[in-house]
């Protein structure tokens, strides 16, 4: 063996561990990614409003528009106190509020909380007729033609809804429509939650 | 029928690239010519066979066949034809079966065109990219299948997100997978290396123009989708540090360390475990910018939608091969032998410094696309990094490399005489500071800009130096200067090109950033908006019918000291199948600027919004990119580089192996 | 067929070409122009040392190390590998056999899994191309062209808006149905069709503008299918489910054997029934009256027990719907239950207590009248 060959044996040992870095790294990243694909979707932004006062936005009824007690009230944020509210902001013209829409129906039976809705920059005759289609399930519906409201509420897509605790504090936003799957895992969660607090 | 054999084709090339993943590598560890050569004729096969496919979707997005989903899911009756070719690859599946499409290209290039390589290095690379391409087939038919059908058929397709509805869309993705997938190439090449035991001056000869191609293409879709955004999204940004962005800037600057790394190891063979490394590394950058795009880890305007199932597939695939690769690598590390030695200044020494500050900045770039990530998974956190943190960065980190970069070419081989350079590069200093001057008397401030003004000279002058040196320039009559520089090698002119590209580009960064100006509000038709020494006339809107789209077009006419010398008109435009509206600016060049001028909300009281933007010198940004990747092919056309064309050794002492 | 002619054709074609070096003569093992590259490596350092790119010394401690490297690389090319001929040829043999297996077992096997061979059956194309084998755009575009030269011509239009709607263009099938309208006059066909283009503007939903063109052609032809089938979906889409049931199984009663136009009716009758609002499906889970197997029962008892038996259930029903007035079907029940007792005054009593309970909801109370009217369930 050449002294240059002996020298590089001598080498050897300390350049395996300098050579295990980069896949040591690698597996680093790589569990990194793992950890972050099960974690659910990144454009969910949670709301700067949770833990705030709702809003003190109040809005008028949508005109004609009847419930199982007679004419459906407008929104009025004094009404948050002492209940749990369920606030769905939906327009006629959004395609998921067309598809949770019966989801909201289901939700209304549940007396332990009240529904309200939030037609957000709709028109009165296309927002009445959504309403015929599937059924009213909201206690009061507050007409937001202008969005000004939905500014207040940190409103940014449709459909969203809200969940009211008995203070008038938002407890929870959920960004996107009801599904069967977000129903009982996530939002039923929440209404429990905000019901417990008392 | 037509997607059905297009189907059954990608099906047919999985199979043979299994048979290829495996046969050729058999041959090479037993040199067998025979078993050797089903590598290349795979490689043929591999890419006829995606010819086929990818030509039967084609044909079915050319026909609207809204019987296959994907056709149904992107494209509309009504579409322009060509949009409909391109809606192709506006999508996940279709991409995915250019990209791998673009896999067997490079395979059959290799197969064609690496006649100098010895063979049984020739097979195992063909070999390793069969791999590569087994587990992309295997994630297309599997997860991301473009020919699943529908039945009964659609009457009509859902359209296309109206903003990819634009030339842009028909060059940038082509020419960026061109480049992402051609770094694949010396990824086969150094895993190659490592399993044969062999990394020398020889196999970076071989692998540098596979290098030099890729990087040309990438710099080219790089450029090209810098300037789509720039005109499409309405906001007059050409780079936003976005985490797709960053995914294909990371590789080429990898990539561009990598160049230059293999110019060293060729000649010297030295900065063996560097070129290497890099050349691991500017694939897996690819591979790790394939995962951010489509597995949805992050959100970006480029992200197809998000599938977690994808996501766990590509990451799969990214273990597998770089996770291979490092492993191959650590294990073949101790016994890499020493290579040339050199000096600290020397070129080789200037190199290794060009090597750090890349390799240095790509961390950076992917420290800071990642951070968002590891600190959500950290402590639950949602940030964002942008471009304050990038913009504070990387530009300290480039001034080092645009300083040092004209020195390199001017320094000798093992040891240079740096105050020699030095002082060969006197004029470089002196155009410099002219340029300095020359911004100050122009524009007066900010000072860094004044400063980044002299260094984009500078390095455009030193970029000159080389060649003045070698022709003689001011040493020798004209006429003998000419005759010398066009005897000049053309990796001499290649390096002068693509190093000055770099400097233009600086500049026109430079001059947008610092010397561009905006105005945004309302207005009424008849206002008038004065911006950067133009007059801009808001005559009024009129609605415009298109072959999908209704669209509300503004007419602004141009007026430059009293005179009118053009009209702009940009639009916004509502597309009737999707709810979606989308802002076309009207640009309008004078020189090497523009003016930009886009619509925001039509208000209720009847005024429009309107954004005018002049940005002078903004083509310098693109310009330079055009001459670095003319700089690279003129590089890649030099003879040097094949040197050791194949000259059948059928006379010398090597027995044929009879079949 | 031709179709898995082409695919065989496919396999073998592929097969072949990747067995091709099996087959012909090996050409030899290219074993790297090392050497050529090293000479040349020595070649540029004498240009690199004539242009003053590289000291005297460096360049000769440069040659000494490509030299070094030239020598190897010699010596390598020069180190033969011989081997066994009969050994390569069994592995050769084994490697072609391993091809010519897997490649077609693995291609079929995956084709059989994802696959859809029965759309590569020929089609009637009738998508792809109309009548005279024009493409859809093609008759478009000549049918504009004789517009445009003919602008008073009604049938131009009426070939038109009907193309317009199947390209989804509705906003040009409105215009073209009007002005096959003015031109021509109202007809059913022309009506509906407005009518349905409007619908299709709405995205399905039966505008009243729409109604009132469907009730015009409804009005000239009594049998139109697309103006009853939209009025019926008017109906549901108010919420009025039952009137649509009704509508849509008339015109199924009507239908002729195999009318194409059924399909889409059944579906909408199917969707009608499974999508009960969440108020009926409680009652009729928890619905107190005799169900089957209740009157199964009743039917083994003696008449006395018999009379018993319904009245407990009646009771418990008119309990029930004391507590919650909102269930029209119970309602009714209630009522027909006291007359099949042949206690009419109960009857009327229940009807009133019904209208008080219903009055405010139109709709339920029609939905009451209706199910009194419906034979008993």
């Amino acid at each position: 063996m050449t002294i240059q060959d002996q020298n590089q044996t001598q080498n050897a040992r300390p350049r395996v561990w300098i050579a295990l870095v980069p896949l040591a790294a690698f597996a680093a990243i790589a569990l990194l990614f793992f950890f972050r694909l099960g974690a659910g979707d990144p454009s969910k932004l949670p709301s700067a409003l949770i833990g705030k006062a709702a809003p003190d936005t109040a809005l008028p009824a949508l005109a004609t528009l009847t419930g199982p007690n007679g004419p459906t009230p407008g929104l009025d944020p004094a009404a948050f106190k002492g209940a749990v509210t369920v606030v769905n902001v939906w327009a006629s013209w959004c395609i998921p509020c067309h598809e949770e829409a019966p989801l909201f129906m289901k939700l209304a039976q549940d007396k332990r909380f009240r529904v309200v809705g939030v037609n957000y920059k709709d028109q009165p005759e296309k927002a009445l007729g959504f309403l015929k289609r599937y059924g009213n399930p909201f206690a009061a519906v507050g007409v937001d033609a202008n969005g000004r409201a939905g500014i207040e509420w940190g409103v940014y897509g449709v459909p969203e809804t809200f969940v009211v605790g008995r203070d008038g504090v938002i407890a929870y936003k959920l960004v996107g429509p009801l599904t069967p799957d977000n129903i009982d895992s996530v939002l039923m969660k929440e209404i429990d939650k905000a019901l417990a607090k008392g | 029928m037509i997607p059905e054999i297009g189907h059954y084709a990608l099906i047919l090339a999985l199979a043979v690239s299994l048979a290829q993943s495996i046969v050729p590598l058999v041959g090479a560890r037993t040199h067998d010519p025979v078993l050797m050569d089903v590598g290349t004729k795979g490689a043929y096969a591999q890419f006829a066979l995606m010819c086929v496919s990818f030509g039967a979707l084609a044909t079915a997005y050319g026909q609207s066949d809204f019987s296959v989903t994907s056709v149904f899911e992107n494209s509309h009756s009504l579409m322009p034809a060509i949009y409909k070719f391109t809606s192709l690859w506006g999508n996940h599946e279709g991409s995915m079966l250019l990209w791998v499409m673009i896999l067997a290209l490079f395979g059959a290039l290799v197969a064609a065109f690496g006649a100098n390589v010895p063979t049984t290095l020739k097979a195992t690379v063909l070999a390793v990219q069969s791999w590569i391409a087994a587990l992309f087939y295997l994630f297309i038919l599997i997860t991301s299948n473009p020919f699943t059908r529908l039945d009964p058929a659609p009457a009509q397709g859902r359209d296309l997100n109206p903003i990819l509805q634009d030339m842009g869309l028909a060059i940038h993705p082509p020419l960026l997978y061109v480049g992402y997938v051609g770094f694949s190439i010396s990824f086969s090449f150094a895993v190659g290396a490592l399993i044969e035991g062999r990394i020398d001056a020889a196999w970076a000869r071989w692998v540098r123009p596979w290098v030099l191609l890729a990087w040309i293409f990438l710099t080219l879709g790089i450029a090209m989708g810098s300037y789509w955004a720039y005109y499409t999204l309405g906001w007059g940004g050409w780079w936003f540090w976005d985490p797709v962005e960053n995914a294909s800037f990371m590789p080429w600057l990898a990539g561009t360390a990598l160049l230059h790394s293999a110019l060293v190891m060729e000649k010297r063979e030295a900065l063996k475990v560097w070129t290497i490394l890099l050349a691991i590394l500017t694939f897996s950058l690819s591979l790790i910018g394939t995962f951010i795009v489509r597995s949805g880890v992050l959100t970006s305007v480029h992200a197809f939608a998000s599938d977690p199932s994808r996501g766990v597939f590509i990451l799969a695939i990214l273990a597998l091969l770089i996770g291979g690769a490092l492993a191959l690598y650590a294990w073949r590390a101790p016994s890499l032998r020493q290579g040339g030695l050199f000096a600290p200044i020397s070129r080789e020494g200037a190199l290794v410094l060009n090597n750090l500050l890349l390799s240095t900045a790509t961390a950076t770039v992917f420290v800071g696309t990642l951070y968002p990530l590891a600190l959500e998974a950290a402590t639950g956190a949602k940030i964002s990094v942008g471009a304050p943190f990038f913009n504070l960065t990387f530009a300290p980190l480039f001034v080092p490399i645009l300083i040092a970069m004209p020195f390199g070419p001017l320094l000798a081989w093992k040891r240079g005489d740096l105050a020699g350079a030095a002082q060969r590069m006197m004029f470089a200093y002196v155009v410099g500071a002219l340029g300095v001057l020359v911004a100050f008397a122009l524009q007066g401030k900010p000072a860094i800009a004044l400063l980044a003004i002299g260094l984009g000279f500078y390095v455009i002058a030193g970029s000159l130096a080389e060649l003045i040196e070698r022709s003689g320039l001011f040493r020798v009559p004209f006429a003998n200067a000419l005759h010398r520089a066009r005897g000049l090698p053309r990796s001499t002119w290649g390096t002068m090109f693509a190093h000055i590209g770099l400097g233009l580009t600086l500049i026109g960064i430079v001059c947008e950033t610092a010397w561009g100006v905006e105005t945004i509000g309302a207005y009424k038709p008849g206002a008038t908006i004065p911006i950067g020494g133009y007059e801009m006339k808001f005559e009024g809107l009129t609605p415009r019918k298109g072959p999908n789209f209704t669209a509300d077009v503004a007419r602004m006419t141009v007026v430059r000291d009293g005179r009118e010398i053009g009209v702009m008109e940009p639009s916004k435009r509502a597309f009737a199948t999707r709810s979606m509206n989308t802002s076309e600016a009207a640009l309008m060049t004078r020189g090497l600027g523009q003016l930009y001028v886009a619509l925001g909300d039509i208000n209720d009281d009847q005024t429009t919004t309107i954004r005018v933007y002049w940005k002078p010198f903004v083509l310098l940004i693109w310009i330079g990119g055009l001459f670095m990747a003319f700089g690279g092919t003129l590089s890649l056309s030099d003879r040097r580089l094949r040197v050791g064309a194949p000259k059948m050794a059928r006379n010398r002492a090597h027995a044929e192996t009879a079949a | 067929m031709i179709f898995w002619a082409i695919l065989s054709a496919m396999t073998l074609a592929t097969l072949a070409f990747v067995a091709l070096p099996f087959l012909t003569r090996a050409r030899g093992e290219r074993r790297g122009d090392d050497v050529a590259i090293y000479k040349d490596q020595l070649a540029e350092i004498e240009r690199d040392l004539a242009a003053g790119r590289i000291a005297p010394e460096e360049a000769e401690a440069a040659r000494i190390e490509v030299s070094r490297r030239l020598l190897k690389a010699a010596g390598r090319e020069t180190a033969g590998e011989a081997e066994p001929l009969a050994v390569a040829r069994g592995r050769r043999t084994a490697a072609i056999a391993f091809v010519a297996l897997a490649l077609p077992a693995v291609a079929a096997a995956l084709y059989h899994l994802l696959g859809a061979p029965w759309e590569a059956l020929p089609r009637p194309a009738a998508a792809a191309k109309g009548p005279g084998g024009l493409s859809l755009a093609e008759m478009v575009a000549k049918v504009e062209a004789h517009i445009r030269d003919n602008p008073n011509d009604g049938r131009g239009y009426e070939v038109l808006a009907p193309v317009y709607m199947r390209l989804g263009r509705f906003d040009a099938a409105i215009g073209a149905w009007r002005k096959a309208i003015d031109l021509l006059g109202d007809a059913p066909l022309r009506d509906a069709g407005l009518g349905e283009a409007l619908v299709g503007q709405a995205q399905g939903d039966v505008t009243p503008e729409a109604r009132k063109t469907f009730d015009k052609a409804l009005a000239l032809d009594a049998g139109s299918v697309p103006a009853r089938y939209y009025l019926a979906l008017a109906a549901m889409q108010d919420g009025k489910r039952d009137d649509a049931r009704r509508m849509w199984t008339d015109m199924l009663a009507g239908a002729p054997q195999d009318a194409p136009w059924t399909a889409p009716v059944r579906r909408a009758l199917a969707e009608i029934d499974s999508q009960q609002t969440p108020a009926d499906a409680p009652t009729k889970a928890a619905a107190p009256g005799p169900g089957a197997g209740d009157v199964a029962a009743a039917a083994k008892m003696g008449e006395g027990e018999r009379n018993a038996f319904i009245r407990s259930m009646v009771a418990r029903l008119a309990d029930r719907l004391k507590q919650n007035g909102d269930d029209p079907e119970g309602w009714a029940r209630l009522v027909r239950a006291y007359g099949v007792l042949g206690e009419k005054d109960r009857a009327d009593e229940a009807t009133g207590e019904a209208r008080k309970a219903l009055g405010a909801d139109a709709a339920k109370f029609a939905r009451f009248e209706n199910a009194l009217k419906a034979p008993p369930q």
